[in-house]
Order: C-alpha cells, then sequence, then structure tokens
C-alpha cells in the first residue's frame, strides 16, 4: 500500500487527516483546474491585446498611407505586409481598417 | 490634391461616448489587484504626499496595580505618520491626421481605429499597475545577462546581484519557477534605462525570448554590460529608481531597506513584515504558510481580510498539497472574475489565489484591509478633447493617474519566499 505521506514534506505530516466522505482527488484537479482556467482566459484576453500593439496596427496602415501617398509606391496592402502579418491581420478582424487603406487609395486618385 | 479633413468633432465624440467610459471602466476590472484594495482609506493629500496614520507600538499605560492605592502608568499609543509620494503614470495614443483623413465618411473605422486603442491602453496600463503593485518602486524590469552591439539578453532580475542597491534588493533571488518570462513587461517602442541610474538609455525595437531568458534588440547604441538593471523610462531617459509605484516588495521588504514610507522598520515593531525562505530554496509546504500567517495574524485586526497570492507553480502545489493531505479543496471567490482555493487557516476561510505577477517563487499573504490604494483624483484622461502634437500632424491623447500604494501594517502581512514545486 502506498504511504499516504509520499509527496508531502515531513513538516506537513501533521496535516494528515482522515479523509471526508465526499473527498476525491479528481474533484480537487477539476477545481484547481478551473480557476487555473479562469486565471488564463482572463490573460488571454490581455496577451491578445498586446499582440496588437506589438504589431502596431494603427501604425501599420500609417505607414502604408505614407508608402502609397508620400513616398509614391505602388504596392499593395499585402504586398507591403508580406503574407504572414496580412494573413494574421484578415484572421484577427482588424483588416476592416483596410477600409482606410482603401480610402487612402481614392484619396490618391481624387475620387473620394 | 484636396481633401476634406475629417471632422475632429467626430473623433472626440467618440472619444468621449466610446473610449474614454470603456478604459475608466475597464481598467479597474483588469489590473486585479486595483480591485480588492480601498482607496483614500484614511489618507490625506497635501504638500503633494499622501499622509496616513500610523499606530507604531502598544498603548504604554495597560498595567495591572498591585495594590488599590498604587501608582497608575500614564502611557499612550504612539503613532507616527507616513509618507508616500504620488507616482505619475500614464499611458498616451497617437492618431494620425492620415487615418483621421482616410476614414471620412466612414464613421466605423473611425470607431476601429478608437477601439484598437482602447484595448491596447487599457490592457498595458492595467498591466503595468498590477506589476508596480508586485514591485518595490524602483522600477528594476530585467537584468541584463550577455551582451551585443544593439543587443542584450535579459533575464528575471536577481540570479545575480543587479546594480541597483535600492528598494526590496535583498529581496530579488532571480528566477525560482520560472513562472515570469524575462521579456514580460518589455515592448517594442518602450525607451528601457541600463545599468547604474539607468544611465544608458535604447529603444526597444524587437521582443523575443523564453522562459529562462529573453533577448531585446535596442537602438541607440546603449552601453550595456552583463548584470545590468534594466528600467523602463520615459522619453527623457529619466524615471528609473524613485518613479515606479511602491508596491508590495516595498512595504514587505525581506531586506536591506530600513525605512517604508519614511518610518525606520528596526524601531517599530509594526512595520516589520512577516517572511520565511530567504536562506535558500525549498519547496512550498502548509507548515510555513500557516507559521507565516499565525505571524501575521496577530497584529492585524478582527475583522480582516487575508489573502494568499501565488504564480503559476506555487498555485498548482498548493492545489496538489491539498491533495495529498486528503483534504477536498474548495472554490472561493476574492471578486467577480478572480476564484481561488480555500485555506482553512483557523482564523476563518481564507482563500489561495492565482497571480501572473506574484513575484517567482513567492506565496504573499496580504491583509487586504491594512492596504490603501492613494490617489489624487480618479484615473482618467488628462484632456477633454483631442490635441494636436505641435510639430507634428499627429492628435493625442493621454490617460493618467497619479497614485501610489500604501501599507499601514506591513506586519500583518507575509512573505513566503523561494518556493519551489
Amino acid at each position: 500500500m502506498a504511504d499516504v505521506r509520499s509527496g508531502l514534506d515531513p513538516k506537513d505530516y501533521r496535516y494528515l487527516r482522515t479523509p471526508d466522505p465526499a473527498f476525491s482527488p479528481e474533484r480537487n484537479k477539476a477545481v484547481i483546474d478551473e480557476t487555473i482556467r479562469e486565471a488564463e482566459k482572463w490573460h488571454e484576453i490581455q496577451r491578445k491585446a498586446l499582440l496588437d500593439e506589438e504589431g502596431n496596427r494603427a501604425d501599420i496602415l500609417s505607414s502604408y498611407a505614407k508608402h502609397t501617398l508620400f513616398d509614391g509606391k505602388n504596392k499593395n496592402l499585402r504586398e507591403f505586409l508580406g503574407s504572414q502579418r496580412y494573413n494574421e491581420l484578415v484572421g484577427e478582424k482588424v483588416l476592416e481598417r483596410v477600409r482606410i487603406a482603401d480610402s487612402i487609395g481614392k484619396l490618391k486618385k481624387g475620387t473620394l | 490634391m484636396a481633401t476634406t479633413a475629417f471632422d475632429l468633432g467626430n473623433y472626440t465624440a467618440a472619444l468621449k461616448e466610446v473610449v474614454q467610459p470603456y478604459i475608466q471602466d475597464n481598467i479597474p476590472k483588469d489590473a486585479k489587484l486595483l480591485q480588492v484594495l480601498k482607496k483614500n482609506d484614511s489618507v490625506q493629500f497635501f504638500n503633494n504626499n499622501f499622509y496616513f496614520g500610523v499606530r507604531t507600538n502598544r498603548h504604554g499605560g495597560v498595567v495591572n496595580l498591585a495594590n488599590p492605592t498604587a501608582q497608575l502608568v500614564t502611557g499612550n499609543a504612539p503613532t507616527t505618520r507616513g509618507t508616500v509620494s504620488p507616482k505619475y503614470v500614464t499611458a498616451t495614443f497617437d492618431i494620425t491626421d492620415v487615418v483621421m483623413k482616410a476614414s471620412k465618411n466612414d464613421k466605423g473605422a473611425v470607431e476601429d481605429a478608437m477601439m484598437f486603442q482602447m484595448r491596447t491602453l487599457k490592457s498595458d496600463f492595467a498591466k503595468s499597475l498590477n506589476r508596480q503593485y508586485w514591485s518595490d518602486g524602483v522600477g528594476i524590469v530585467g537584468q541584463a545577462g550577455s551582451v551585443g552591439a544593439g543587443t542584450l539578453s535579459v533575464t528575471y532580475p536577481g540570479g545575480t546581484a543587479p546594480d541597483d542597491t535600492r528598494g526590496d534588493i535583498s529581496g530579488w533571488f532571480g528566477p525560482i519557477n520560472y513562472d515570469i518570462k524575462p521579456t514580460k513587461y518589455f515592448a517594442p517602442g518602450q525607451i528601457i534605462g541600463i545599468g547604474t541610474a539607468a544611465a544608458d538609455l535604447g529603444t526597444v525595437q524587437t521582443v523575443s525570448g523564453g522562459t529562462a531568458q529573453g533577448t531585446l534588440v535596442v537602438t541607440g547604441a546603449p552601453a550595456i554590460a552583463a548584470n545590468d538593471s534594466v528600467y523602463i523610462v520615459d522619453a527623457d531617459g529619466n524615471a528609473a529608481g524613485t518613479s515606479e509605484i511602491q508596491g508590495i516588495r516595498a512595504a514587505l521588504t525581506v531586506g536591506t531597506a530600513t525605512t517604508y514610507a519614511g518610518i525606520t522598520i528596526a524601531s517599530n515593531d509594526v512595520w516589520g513584515a512577516q517572511y520565511m525562505g530567504t536562506a535558500a530554496n525549498g519547496a512550498l509546504t502548509v507548515a510555513d504558510m500557516d507559521t507565516v500567517y499565525m505571524n501575521a495574524v496577530e497584529y492585524a485586526q478582527g475583522s480582516d481580510r487575508y489573502a494568499w497570492f501565488m504564480n503559476k507553480t506555487l498555485y498548482a502545489k498548493y492545489g496538489e498539497l491539498m491533495t495529498a493531505l486528503r483534504r477536498t479543496v474548495n472554490k472561493t471567490e476574492l471578486v467577480s472574475g478572480w476564484s481561488g482555493l480555500a485555506y482553512e487557516a483557523g482564523q476563518g476561510e481564507v482563500g489561495v489565489y492565482l497571480d501572473f505577477d506574484c513575484p517567482d517563487g513567492e506565496a504573499v499573504l496580504l491583509n487586504l484591509d491594512s492596504w490603501t490604494v492613494c490617489e489624487v483624483a480618479p484615473m482618467g484622461f488628462v484632456e477633454d478633447n483631442l490635441r494636436r502634437r505641435s510639430d507634428y500632424i499627429t492628435f493625442q491623447k493621454v490617460f493618467s493617474w497619479y497614485t501610489n500604494l500604501a501599507c499601514r501594517a506591513p506586519a500583518a502581512n507575509g512573505r513566503l519566499l523561494r518556493r519551489t514545486k
């Protein structure tokens, strides 16, 4: 029979008790995992927002505007960003702001 | 090419109606510790400082008389005044005139641009607050490892003694469980100060790296030496050492700092926190948690709320200990959205909560009623309307908070340091 004290520091032996009838290691693990998931979920939301900032999306569009309007160059947005970055923007909905890039195009053509 | 400027008033309106309320309402929820601490509780602000009264020892006039004619002992409860100064926490974002003009007739694009700024500002402001609340106010965010031209590796501070002796410097022990990535608090665009007094400045270009070591690529060619402290500084290159919120490690210092909030620790019993574990790494045990808890609660008042905070490894370890001790783990909630595990310590239910900014290898016991958030005014935007930055085609908004943290009874709090799985 496994020693019930295994995994415990000797200092903690005195805290061993007869388990409650409802004691269940599986239930304990479920509760612990649930609280960790709640914390991770909260932090995941923050991490995604942080990734947005690392991508500097607003400045990407400003840089693209400068590329087309002021530098006189004519790459499309996908070429300007590269496929990976472009696809990331698509996946995260920020590409809705390509409407701004379209508006820049219209400005350039004088059709806005 | 003539264009019609997008009405600045539309942006201003979007800011007032969409951005500002969202940020102001949600930052407290995202800066987790901010949710559970009181604000300006028994704190006064004058002469550019926050002042709070502290009772430093027992009443000297309590005595039993030898006989009915014996002389009384007159005394009082000695008090003093703690002082902390406001720190200026800011977050700034720009909207370029190009973006504004390009979004003419497209209010959805206006709101999208605002939403982006709103999300990132809120997230990063709250993240910075939480980090500072756990720190000692000096602002060491990393420590240089190997260096090269325009690049440095960074590690979690304390593996080798950092070159800054201020704050809770003896409480930095380097990575213990590697729960905090060394690059966690760095971001492109930040200005960092490196070395003694953050004398060498650089701007972060890229951030990368893993669990034990990260890499920053910086411009500005700062001089970098191994073990240099790395700080986040303002655009003037200042703010290292004295500008951050004096957080938990400042109030619950374990080492060479001799004062907190202007009060000498050694000569005031209530001013030294309870702590264990500085000598060597060791496994987290319930016995040690109980020792710190019992030592701390002696200085508490009857209705004080307590909570343990741990990072990932120790939190999971605590759960495993409960199972190994054949105890049923129950969930408890500190505030809405922040749940933890119940800790039975004989003085009512105390929770154990996971905080990803809790120092690596530490289990921190906070007496939540001994802390107060000091603020000059509620956090908010500096001006109502968008203003164009002088010499730029950029409009700028600044979100700010003039604040600090104060603990009125450090002895009623505790730290277990260098704990491992």
